[in-house]
């Protein structure tokens, strides 16, 4: 036994130790990662593309427009999941609430993962600045999207490097997201380079004017969560001057030299038009895409009319609704590029006529929509998707200005004026009081900033308002189902959006939002 | 003094005997173990050196006056720490020695002994062992002799003389020729399968000897890992089939031969397309993520039958089977090793059972030619009755009605010219054949198999088949009468045409689900000659916007998908006999598998024209390579009578490579070239490529004790150490003991004269095994590659994409099993019962984290399985008159559960191929996999009802429980609405004979087992875009039909749950199969020239009685995941197949 023993124990010593090492043959490694610049550039350029994934999927998009009277769908029955988002039928198990979930957590954590690790690496410090500083941008966005979604959340402050940080954690106070939001801001304000010193292959990269932009969207959100909104008790988390220092910070960025209205709305949004003049000034901050496999976004196929020649797969995801394209008035120059209402099919040129459904002739029973929509139907979308540009500044800025002053002033008309007057609109009437204005803007933001993922946000800061387009629109249920007679939009639940049953399954101690 | 003498009932054995005192026998009896370990150690040491130390310190009192020698060897042992070993037989004639009563060293006293006999003596240890002294060869006797069994010759049999290990073979003849000291000598004759004879010579210079053969099956030999041993020696639970069981059924694959013959294992055949993957569960799944399928061994050589090894298809779907480009008519055996102290031999990969595979080879004897074959025709055994175009018109058209709308299709009538039956259309009645021209024979201590065989079935879905050519060699060389050597060689190519499986291209459904969903209005092609795609129906009615499925019939003929697939397995082995009963064998083993797979949709087909314009191509290559060293030595020794010990140690070293790669591309000016000019698409940013490489070492320890004493009281113990790759730093070692006790309670004397009971062997066993099947690199954590473009330039970025677990180590199974075999009226009713019970540790699971951490899983240590259950095998012989039947039944129930599963309190099988939340789950307290989801108690019949239900519906629903009674239905209304795991699983084979014909009959079942068919919610919601089953229309709720099956429809008919999981998915899959009918004919012969020839005729799957509504309750389209079982989603259709065989040898 004992010579036995003595055997294993020799051949065991001396022969197979090192056999059994693993080397890995075709993944990378965090042990041997986060060294140089080399590896610092990859770490954030990764945190951007962890961005784009659920910008460029559809998930974020449908949940912030298809609740919106202005985009519906078609062609699902009610079980559906586009169908549920539009009708207010969504619950906690709806897929495309769990893919943001989970989307947003690996960007937050990617981006997480830049601020922890970068600092420790071999590189200038200019550079390593700049990089933790767009990480931060991209971590504060998230979180924002986040937060606008769910109210209270996990707040991940660090990113997850073993399985002890992976451990379960329950719901922090919105307030406290907020928080985190503003700090990471207000660094990323500091460290980042402005606009015009960034050129080549950097542009597109998170500068000092887009967390400007970000932090000023984010006081106007923080500070619209109030009693007059209607927003319930207990998410009311206004703090005093949240509309004075948005306002204080969209100043800087309109004041700041580079970033302005475009003359033409077509070099933003124009069918075959706006891809040649992308990175232009208006743009503050967008998602990258070009259109190799992986490098682009997949989202014109859910604008395309229905079954129509400029989508591969039948379509009809995000539609325009009638009345939102009705109250568009003939001479807005937005209205021809915003929505597609003919294509050409064996050779025939089909327009849509709303007195016509269901012909042989255009096949949707309402237009499709041309903002999103790519020219061609090459595998992935090559248009950029803006987050940030100056006409959402210019429409915040006149926004505030009327919550601090608790009606228009004349600097607020002039932002307001800037918009439409570049959209062949006239001047808005003067006099106007404080809820005419207010109105004034979110109808001009939704027309201006349609299928820019504004819509449910925009929705929150302004209850009443929303509510009350979405039940004057098609109420609940478009052509296709008749209005539903059990839903309303006063139910608590539609001021937030449920967390997923999946986080809730992993993690039961996760709270839920009321109403689901 | 007295000793122990030979006994003369000993019967069996052949090998040398050695008698030990009686205070030796006490002392075994006291540390049995520690004794036979010294043993085998201390003969190694006799070849080194045989001098002692103490012998000459050590002294003794003896003195002998004309007595027998071994007096004073009994003197010595009572005086000194020394014990003799010895045979009777060479000291019992030294009866008249001498020696002066004196003091001396022991040295001293035995060289004065011996000096008077013609032995020597070597020491070791404190054994003293007595040999006579080499002498030169006398001149002898001489004997030569034939045996024959009946009229044939026997060659190949042992032929021993009795009391030595002097020995030789009878040649192909038959015929044996020896020399012999003593013409009085007994001559032992053996041989497998034949009753072991003792012939004395007495002067005869020639002997004939009639064998007959041993129809006592516990006389078989079973094949062990590392070894055989005979069955009614077997202490662990080993179930074997035979080469000619698997004749029984047509096969493509050797683990349909398994299926419904072994009681405790479970085969289910993920698909029955031809070459599909199979799924087996030895006892039980025992692991949650890690591997399940049991490790098959063949030759020798160990393989994990892992489906990802190959190359997949666009995405989903089962795997085709690895397994299949393996030959069955090659098989002699296979053995299935279930209870720990069989499958520890394979320590850490032995949890999930062992499946060992021994292909045939040659015997002495005159070559032998023999030619297998038959030919048949396979058929659909059963189809969905979906709605006819009348049907699916007024379908529509009533929910057009219901929702105000004008009819969608106002003539119902007029589309019955295009009344297209999809189902018809795909399928068709397929040929099979298969041949197979194998000659074996052995030579000048040569034998040989060579086997050449060509199988190929064509699919009864149009475009799917399955072809394989395989050669075998297998050589057995005697060098000398000390070396072997030999070597198995086999070397196959497959190749598999496989359908377009669901899941490709997501919503898109694969060749079946398209067929059952296509709209019957359609028709097949347009005016023009072209096939239709699903959007044609809006030339009827833009309401339908039907699901872009593609036209299955433009996937019979415009989808090319093939995969070649070559394997060669082979080993060289030798084999050297150091001493008498200790061998060294080595052997060095490669498995070289390369699959090279082509997909190609072509612009006929939607895929290739809408979805990607201009063709779409993919080609995917996989490369494993696998190579094995292993050395072991083996000593085999029975000591005097009653003791027989065997001893195995063993080193081996596996060490596996596995590369793949794979291309796609689009959009081709032709589709003439297809794959082979893959370069020449023009794909929006060129080809996708993707990249694999992986490796992993296994290096082991292996040893293996077996004691029987008096062939009744058996004892093995085995070990293994296992050192793997895969583990954490510091896990990567693991240990894996066994030991096993069987009594044969027949050989005790109050049972031998029993005439009822001709057998009885208790069994117990207990052990720890493993499992390694977790893929590679997993302890370590990664990051993944993504994209991204600034002002468009693309840039690569990294992001983390899985933690590492630098603690991650084996998953341990702990086993224990109690087992009776019992043979009746002289084994005319064998029973052969089994309880085990499993228990799995430290599961290698997945564990979901919270997503907030940015990761979705990790593979930790954590939690525990358990299995457990009975198995039953009842073989009779009915009848053995004139009119012969044997028949075999087996059953075997397990009960599976999860009985921790550590820090998560559940997770659930995420990838389901619909968009279902969550539609099985893992959870503590539940068994593995159960289906979770919504319950459906009927529907709601009338007002009444819908009064009493409070959360909201309308009359015609389903009325979903609620089950924590909150007025909704929501996710906490979940509960576990199915189990995939059978209650029970059985076979019935039954064997006729009457005179030339034969009858064999083979039933196969499976019970209390849930099935997961995702098919009804495609096409059994009444949505007007896929075609739906007639009976979803016809039974529906009506006001008129108030006791109906199914909900009514609508506006918001499917609005509460149906989209959910709800239990009117889950069905049962209970069935009893009629497996397979054979009658054969053997031809009488006249002729020498022909040995035999069979005619047979046999029918597959003629029947099965089920409740399932789908094409095949056994079914599982999610391959070999243990979470996510039996689940159909548009899987291969069930054959019904007819066959015609010939069996022919000269």
């Amino acid at each position: 036994m004992k010579s036995i023993r003595i055997l294993f124990l020799i051949a065991i010593l001396s022969s197979c130790t090192d056999v059994l090492d693993e080397y890995p043959m075709d993944f990378i490694g965090p042990a041997n990662f986060y060294k140089n610049q080399t590896d610092a550039l990859a770490a954030i350029n990764g945190a951007y593309s962890a961005l784009k994934t659920y910008y460029a999927e559809d998930s974020y998009l449908l949940m912030t427009e298809l609740p919106t009277e202005a985009v519906g769908t078609y062609g699902q029955t009610l079980a559906g999941e586009n169908a549920q988002l539009d009708e207010y039928l969504w619950n906690d198990g709806h897929p495309d609430i769990l893919a943001f979930y989970t989307n947003a957590y690996r960007a937050l954590n990617a981006a997480s993962s830049v601020v922890d690790r970068v600092p420790g690496t071999e590189m200038s410090e200019e550079l390593k600045n700049r990089i933790i500083g767009e990480a931060k941008f991209l971590r504060a966005l998230t979180n924002f999207n986040l937060v606008r979604f769910f109210g209270d959340i996990p707040l991940k402050r660090n990113s997850s490097r073993s399985l002890d940080d992976a451990a379960k954690v329950d719901r922090d106070p919105a307030a406290d997201v907020y928080e985190f939001i503003i700090e990471d801001l207000e660094d990323a304000v500091d460290i980042l380079p402005l606009r015009s010193t960034l050129s080549g292959a950097n542009i597109g990269r998170a500068t000092r004017e887009a967390a400007l932009t970000l932090l000023a969207k984010v006081y106007l959100q923080r500070g619209s969560m109030n009693a007059a909104n209607g927003v319930p008790e207990s998410l009311r988390i206004a703090q005093a001057n949240d509309f004075e220092r948005s306002a204080q910070l969209l100043e800087a960025v309109m004041t700041g030299g580079y970033h302005k209205l475009l003359d033409d709305y077509s070099h933003l949004w124009g069918f075959g038009v706006s891809l040649e003049h992308e990175n232009n000034e208006e743009v503050i901050f967008d998602i990258q895409n070009i259109a190799q496999n992986g490098f682009g976004a997949g989202l014109s196929d859910r604008v395309a009319p229905v079954n129509s020649p400029l989508t591969k797969s039948e379509g009809g995801t995000m539609q325009a609704e009638l009345p939102f394209y009705n109250s568009f008035a003939d001479d807005d120059v937005r209205k021809a590029i915003t929505f597609c209402t003919s294509y050409v099919i064996n050779g025939v040129t089909v327009v849509y006529d709303q007195n016509n459904i269901g012909g042989t002739g255009f096949r949707g029973p309402v237009p499709g929509f041309y903002k999103l929509l790519k020219p061609d139907l090459s595998a992935q979308d090559p248009n950029n998707f803006v987050v940030l540009r100056y006409a959402d500044v210019l429409l915040m800025y006149a926004e505030a200005l009327n919550e601090i002053n608790n009606g228009p002033v004349e600097d607020a008309y002039d932002a307001i004026n800037a918009v439409r007057n570049r959209a062949g609109l006239e001047d808005l009437p003067e006099g106007l009081t404080y809820a005419e204005f207010k109105d004034a803007v979110f109808t001009e933001r939704r027309k201006e900033l349609v299928l820019e993922a504004h819509g449910w946000f925009d929705s929150q800061r302004h209850f009443a308002w929303a509510k009350a387009r979405v039940e004057a629109s098609s109420g609940f249920g478009s052509s296709d189902f008749g209005p539903s007679t059990q839903i309303t939009v006063e139910d608590p639940k539609f001021r937030l959006m449920p967390i997923p049953r999946a986080a809730r399954d992993i993690n039961p101690s996760l709270s839920q939002n009321s109403g689901y | 003094m007295h000793f122990s003498t030979q006994t003369a009932h000993e019967r069996r054995s052949v090998f040398d005997r050695i008698v030990l005192s009686s205070q030796t026998r006490f002392y075994m009896k006291v540390n049995i173990l520690l004794f036979l370990l010294t043993a085998f150690s201390s003969s190694l040491l006799l070849a080194i050196d045989g001098s002692g130390q103490d012998i000459e310190k050590e002294s003794v009192t003896v003195g002998l006056n004309g007595e027998a020698l071994a007096s004073g060897l009994k003197s010595i042992e009572a005086q000194s720490s020394f014990r003799f070993t010895y045979r009777v037989s060479e000291i019992s004639t030294y009866d008249k020695i001498k020696l002066r009563t004196g003091t001396r060293s022991v040295k001293t006293t035995l060289d004065l002994l011996l000096a008077q006999t013609n032995l020597t003596y070597n020491q070791i240890g404190n054994y003293i062992v007595l040999s006579p002294k080499e002498e030169a060869p006398v001149q002898g006797f001489n004997v030569r002799g034939r045996v024959t069994s009946g009229d044939e010759p026997l060659p190949g049999v042992n032929v021993i003389v009795k009391g030595t290990t002097q020995g030789t073979s009878t040649d192909a003849d038959g015929r044996f020729t020896m020399s012999l000291d003593d013409p009085d000598a007994v001559l032992i004759f053996s041989f497998i399968g034949y009753v072991t004879q003792e012939v004395a010579v007495r002067s005869r210079s020639e002997l004939n000897v009639s064998m007959s053969s041993d129809m006592q099956s516990l006389e078989e030999v079973v094949v062990v890992g590392y070894g055989t041993v005979n069955k009614r020696d077997l202490t662990g639970s080993v179930a074997s089939v035979s080469s000619e069981q698997l004749k029984q059924v047509p096969i493509t694959s050797l683990e349909q031969g398994i299926q419904g013959r072994v009681a405790g294992v479970q085969v289910t055949q993920a698909s029955t397309a031809p070459g599909g993957g199979i799924t087996i569960r030895v006892r039980g799944g025992t692991s949650i993520n890690a591997g399940n399928e049991p490790l098959y061994v063949i030759d020798g050589f160990p393989i994990y039958n892992d489906a990802t090894m190959m190359p997949s298809t666009v995405d989903e779907g089962v795997s085709p089977n690895p397994l299949s480009t393996i030959n069955p008519s090659d098989i002699e055996s296979i053995e299935i090793l279930k209870d720990a102290s069989a499958t520890a031999i394979y320590g850490a990969r032995g949890a999930n059972g062992v499946v060992i595979i021994t292909t045939k080879r040659g015997k002495p004897g005159k070559a032998r030619i023999s030619y297998e074959g038959y030919y048949g025709v396979q058929e659909v055994a059963k189809r969905y009755e979906m709605m006819n175009a009348a049907d699916y018109a007024t379908m529509v058209n009533e929910i057009a009605e219901r929702k105000g709308h004008a009819p969608y299709l106002p003539t119902p009538e007029s589309y019955e010219n295009n009344d297209t039956d999809w189902q018809d259309l795909i399928f068709q009645q397929a040929p099979i054949q298969n041949h197979q021209i194998s000659i074996s024979g052995g030579d000048r201590g040569l034998n040989y198999t060579f086997s050449g065989n060509y199988y190929d079935q064509e699919g009864i879905v149009k475009n799917s088949g399955f072809k394989r050519y395989s050669f075998r060699v297998n050589l057995d060389k005697e060098v000398n009468e000390r070396f072997k050597i030999g070597n198995t060689l086999s070397i196959n190519r497959s190749i598999t045409n496989s359908l377009v499986a669901n899941g490709e291209n997501s919503p898109q459904n694969g060749i079946i689900g398209a067929a059952l969903t296509a709209l019957p209005i359609l028709p097949v092609k347009d005016e023009n000659g072209n096939y239709v795609f699903a959007n044609y129906a809006n030339k009827y009615s833009t309401r339908l916007n039907p699901r872009d499925n593609d036209n299955p019939v433009a996937l019979t003929t415009g989808y090319f998908d093939e995969m070649i697939s070559d394997r060669v397995i082979g080993n060289i082995f030798g084999e050297y006999k150091i001493l008498d009963g200790l061998k060294f064998h080595v052997s060095f083993g490669a498995d070289l598998a390369k699959n090279n797979r082509e997909i190609y949709f072509d612009r006929t087909t939607y895929y290739g024209s809408v979805k990607n314009e201009g063709g779409y191509a993919r080609t995917a290559y996989s490369e494993k390579s696998s190579f094995l060293n292993e050395n072991m030595l083996t000593y085999n020794k029975t000591f005097g009578n009653d003791h027989d010990l065997n001893v195995m140690l063993a080193y081996t070293w596996q060490n596996e490579v596995f590369k793949s790669h794979s291309i796609v591309n689009v959009n081709f000016i032709t589709d003439i070239q297809k794959n082979a000019g893959i370069e020449t698409g023009n794909r929006a940013g060129g080809p996708s490529i993707n990249a694999s490489q992986q490796r992993w070492d296994l290096v082991s320890w292996v040893g293996r004790v077996n004691y029987g004493f008096k062939h009744k009281y058996l004892f093995t113990a085995t070990a293994r150490m296992d050192g793997s790759s895969r583990f954490g730093d510091g896990n990567k070692w693991g240990f894996f003991p066994s030991g096993a006790f069987a009594w044969r309670v027949s050989d005790e004397n109050f049972l031998s004269s029993s005439r009822t009971v001709s057998d009885l062997k208790l069994r117990v066993s207990y052990g720890l095994t493993g499992n390694t099947e977790i893929g590679t690199y997993r302890s370590l954590a990664a990051l993944e590659n993504v994209r991204y473009s600034f002002n468009g330039n693309p840039v690569i970025g990294f992001i983390p994409s899985s933690l590492g677990n630098p603690d991650l180590r084996w998953e341990t199974t702990k086993q224990f099993d109690i087992g009776l075999d019992l043979g009746l009226l002289n084994d005319r009713i064998v029973l052969n019962m089994d309880y085990y019970r499993k228990r799995t540790d430290d599961l290698l699971l997945e564990v979901t984290l919270p997503i907030s951490s940015g990761f979705t899983t990790a593979l930790k240590n954590s939690g525990s399985v358990e299995n457990k259950g009975v198995e039953l095998g009842l073989t009779g012989r009915v009848l053995d008159k004139k009119f012969k039947w044997t028949t075999n039944f087996n059953i075997a129930a397990n009960r599976n559960l999860v009985v921790d599963l550590g820090e998560s309190d559940r997770f659930f099988g995420l990838d389901l191929p619909v968009k279902f939340i969550s539609a099985t789950l893992v959870q503590e307290g539940y068994p593995l996999g159960a289906y979770y989801g919504l319950k459906v108690d009927g529907v709601i019949r009338n007002e009444e009802e819908l009064a009493a239900y409070k959360p909201a519906a309308q009359v015609g629903d389903y009325r979903i429980v609620d089950q924590n009674d909150d007025g909704k239905i929501d996710g906490d209304d979940r509960v576990i609405v199915g189990n995939p795991n059978p209650d029970y699983i059985y076979g019935w084979n039954n064997n006729f004979e009457y005179g030339n014909f034969s009858l064999n009959v083979f039933f196969q079942g499976v019970e209390g087992m849930d099935v997961l068919n995702i098919n009804l919610i495609q096409f059994e919601n009444l949505a007007v875009k896929v075609n739906n089953t007639k009976r979803r229309f016809t039974e529906r709720w009506t006001p008129e039909n108030p006791n109906a099956k199914f909900p009514k429809y609508g506006p918001g008919e499917q609005a509460v749950g149906s989209n959910e999981m709800n239990s009117q998915v889950v069905e049962d899959g209970s069935h009893l199969r009629l497996k397979a009918v054979t009658l054969g004919y053997n031809v009488p012969l006249k002729s020498d020239k022909i040995h035999s020839l069979k005619f047979y005729v046999t029918g597959k799957n003629l029947f099965t009685i089920t409740d399932y509504s789908g094409y095949n309750p056994e079914v599982n389209s999610r391959g070999q995941s243990n979470v996510n079982r039996n689940i159909d989603w548009g899987a291969y259709p069930l054959d019904r197949s007819y066959v015609f065989g010939v069996n022919l040898t000269f």
